[in-house]
């Protein structure tokens, strides 16, 4: 099963959408401005041209005596400030017109040219501008010069330029607006399913994800989840009743089985006969003994049963777990020692429950220890929780198997040798999930052995739920 | 003879507790329902009942609260199909005073019964027990034989206050382990043998003491030698 980072925050895909959209707009806005601004400004040159082409033609039939006159009258009708002229002569200096300066850019050769710094005109701005200019040399060696201010070409780019600005500002601002709420709404639902199904992992199965009202895709998606969980809760249930009914079917069977047993064993028998009988009856006792096992790690996998928790102090219970053990250690030449801080924590649960986990663990920690190991139980307390340690430096538990152990009728191969239903961790484990406490299995100090941890949450008044 | 009433609605079942009943010299009397068991408890006359806690008609928890708040304290053991463990818990609290779940053996029902039995004629006020030449001092926690003190750790002491009140019954693990530990479940035999194991020893020194015999597949009994 792949999962992702947890500690990276989520982001929304609804947002990520209207980031590129936004990106496309404003690419797509730029260039069909782009595209005006040229086909504007290409249409004004060309009209700019032709006028100056226009004008310089007159101006060529006109005689060199009368262009002066002539130069003035015409010129009056041009718009001041768009059209102008300058006449030169020969050598440079100004004679008329608003161009006061021959430029030495203009090439001499009667076509237009577009001048990006323009001409100096003797008019209150004397700011140069760009323009088109056109340099004719008379006859008499006099060089006349005609200009259209390529200015309105610019204001036009300004105001499409102005246009692209507003469209833009008015379609971005809501658009990050938008792309804010976008981004922490659905977040927010998502979050919320996400704890439902944190909650449904931990076991409570009857739990469905919120709907709302608006019936998108989240509801959809949610609908399926809900309606995939209806199906699991009653194969789970199903699978749970069909166990229970063989579990019943099975009790009395098993009880008149070993009851007849019994009855058979007071009757008088023969040497033999008799020695079957003390098998067959074993044999049954060791069935039973494997079917309550079963049908006890049953009922605490179940997680509603927590009708007997109460807070109770931990370490009296390990105290308790450690006398009860100590013979059987003596018994093995093992030593068990106890390790407990002097301070009394509580934890809430059931002490009985745990007890038995306890015993398990234990009882696991003698059985594969060889004669003459140690087995420790230790109690510490670190961030307002409890650790519970029974560490033995006896055969270990693959690193392979330990994640197997916690099952069902789970044995490791070097462990065939000895009796044991196989039952005992996955019993602790089913004790464990049910208190919400955490197991976990580790090596022994140096590699050997077994360390098993079993993590209790401290108990305050205000956390109990 | 005590007399016993069987309240179970499966016949077979209720021909092994019978059987097993008569041969441990009790008298007992069978109902099939509920409500037949209902009747014969409250008409009275019976040392201890044996209740099934699953009947067709009526649950076991019923009966036993009804007999409990008609004030009658006859003992009850109930013997339950049911899987969950807080089924014991509510056994308890509604009235019943043991729970044994199916498949449960012969031995552990009458062994349970009997104690029971022996409960209700135990002496409060009594402050020692005694055994052979064995004698338990319950205020100073002490055992003396024949006026020798014998030290008993804590745990040592619990056990055999438990056997020398069930002096020459037999007490099963499941019993030793709910009287002396107050656990519920199953420790595994191991355990408890080596717990007696040790009290054992203290006790064999001297030739006269009451033994402790291991019944096998059933528990043990303290017994005076004779």
């Amino acid at each position: 099963m792949s999962s992702l980072p947890k500690n990276e925050e989520w982001r929304s895909s609804g947002s990520r959408l209207i980031g590129f959209y936004a990106v496309f707009f404003v690419a797509w806005g730029a260039l069909f401005t782009g595209v005006l601004y040229w086909e504007i400004s290409h249409y004004l040159g060309t009209v700019a041209e032709r006028t100056l082409l226009q004008r310089a033609h007159y101006y060529q039939k006109v005689d060199d005596s009368n262009l002066l006159a002539e130069l003035a009258a015409s010129e009056a009708y041009s718009t001041p400030g768009i059209d102008a002229y300058g006449l030169f002569a020969p050598d440079g200096t100004h004679v008329a017109g608003d161009l006061l300066k021959l430029r030495s850019n203009l090439p001499d050769d009667g076509q237009v040219h577009y001048l990006e710094r323009g001409l100096s005109i003797a008019l209150p701005s004397t700011e140069t501008r760009s323009s088109y200019a056109l340099l004719a040399r008379r006859a008499d060696g006099h060089i006349l010069i005609l200009a259209r201010d390529g200015g309105s070409i610019s204001a036009v780019g300004g105001i499409i330029e102005q246009a692209l600005m507003w469209g833009l500002s008015l379609s971005l601002i809501p658009g990050l607006i938008g792309w804010r709420l976008l981004r922490r709404r659905p977040l927010r639902r998502v979050k919320r399913l996400q704890l439902c199904t944190e909650s449904i992992v931990s076991g409570n199965l009857a739990e469905r994800l919120p709907l709302s009202t608006r019936r998108d895709e989240l509801d959809m998606l949610a609908n399926a989840v809900n309606t995939m969980l209806d199906h699991i809760e009653q194969l789970m249930h199903e699978v749970k009743s069909v166990c229970d009914g063989i579990a019943h079917d099975l009790r009395t069977p098993l009880t008149r089985l070993r009851a007849r047993l019994y009855q058979l064993q007071q009757l008088p028998l023969a040497r033999e006969h008799k020695q079957t009988l003390n098998q067959a009856f074993e044999e049954s006792e060791s069935i039973m003994v494997r079917f309550q096992g079963l049908l006890r790690v049953a009922e605490l996998e179940d997680i509603r049963r927590r009708c007997a928790f109460a807070p109770f102090p931990i370490m009296a219970l390990l105290k308790q777990a450690h006398e009860f053990y100590e013979p059987m250690a003596l018994d093995r030449a093992q030593t068990l020692s106890l390790d407990i801080p002097s301070d009394c924590p509580r934890v809430y649960g059931d002490s009985s429950l745990l007890f038995e986990a306890l015993v398990n663990l234990l009882d696991n920690a003698i059985k594969f220890t060889p004669q003459g190991g140690h087995i420790q139980l230790r109690g510490s307390i670190k961030d307002a929780a409890v650790i519970i340690e029974v560490v033995d430096d006896g055969a270990g538990i693959p690193e392979a198997d330990r994640r197997h152990v916690i099952r069902r009728l789970y044995r490791g191969e070097g462990s065939q040798i000895n009796p044991g239903h196989g039952l005992g961790l996955s019993l602790v484990a089913a004790i464990v999930k049910l208190h919400g406490y955490t197991l976990d299995l580790h090596p022994g100090a140096s590699d050997r052995g077994t360390r098993v941890l079993i993590h209790c949450p401290m108990f305050s008044a205000q956390a109990t739920d | 003879m005590s007399n016993a009433l069987v309240i179970e609605d499966d016949q077979v079942t209720a021909e092994i507790i019978v059987a097993e009943l008569q041969r441990h010299g009790f008298s007992s009397k069978w109902a099939a329902t509920g409500r037949d068991g209902l009747a014969l408890a409250i008409a009275g006359g019976y040392d201890a009942i044996t209740l099934d806690r699953m009947l067709p008609d009526f649950d076991g928890l019923t009966i036993v609260s009804t007999l409990r708040s008609l004030g009658i304290q006859t003992p009850v053991l109930m013997i339950s199909a049911l899987s969950d463990v807080d089924e014991r818990v509510l056994g308890l609290r509604a009235g019943g005073d043991d729970y044994l779940t199916k498949p449960f053996s012969a031995v552990e029902m009458v062994a349970r019964l009997d104690a029971l039995l022996r409960r209700t004629a135990a002496d409060p006020s009594n402050p020692h027990l005694s055994c052979g030449n064995l004698r338990l001092d319950l205020v100073e926690h002490k055992l003396t034989r024949n006026d020798e003190d014998i030290q008993l750790l804590p745990t040592e002491f619990k056990l055999l206050n438990f056997l020398m009140r069930s002096a020459g019954q037999l007490v099963t693990r499941t019993m030793l382990f709910e009287g002396v530990w107050g656990y519920h479940f199953d420790p595994g035999t191991n355990i408890i043998d080596v717990h007696i194991g040790r009290l054992r020893k203290k006790l064999e020194s001297d030739k006269d003491s009451p033994v402790i015999h291991t019944i096998r597949g059933a528990g043990y009994v303290l017994a005076t030698k004779k």
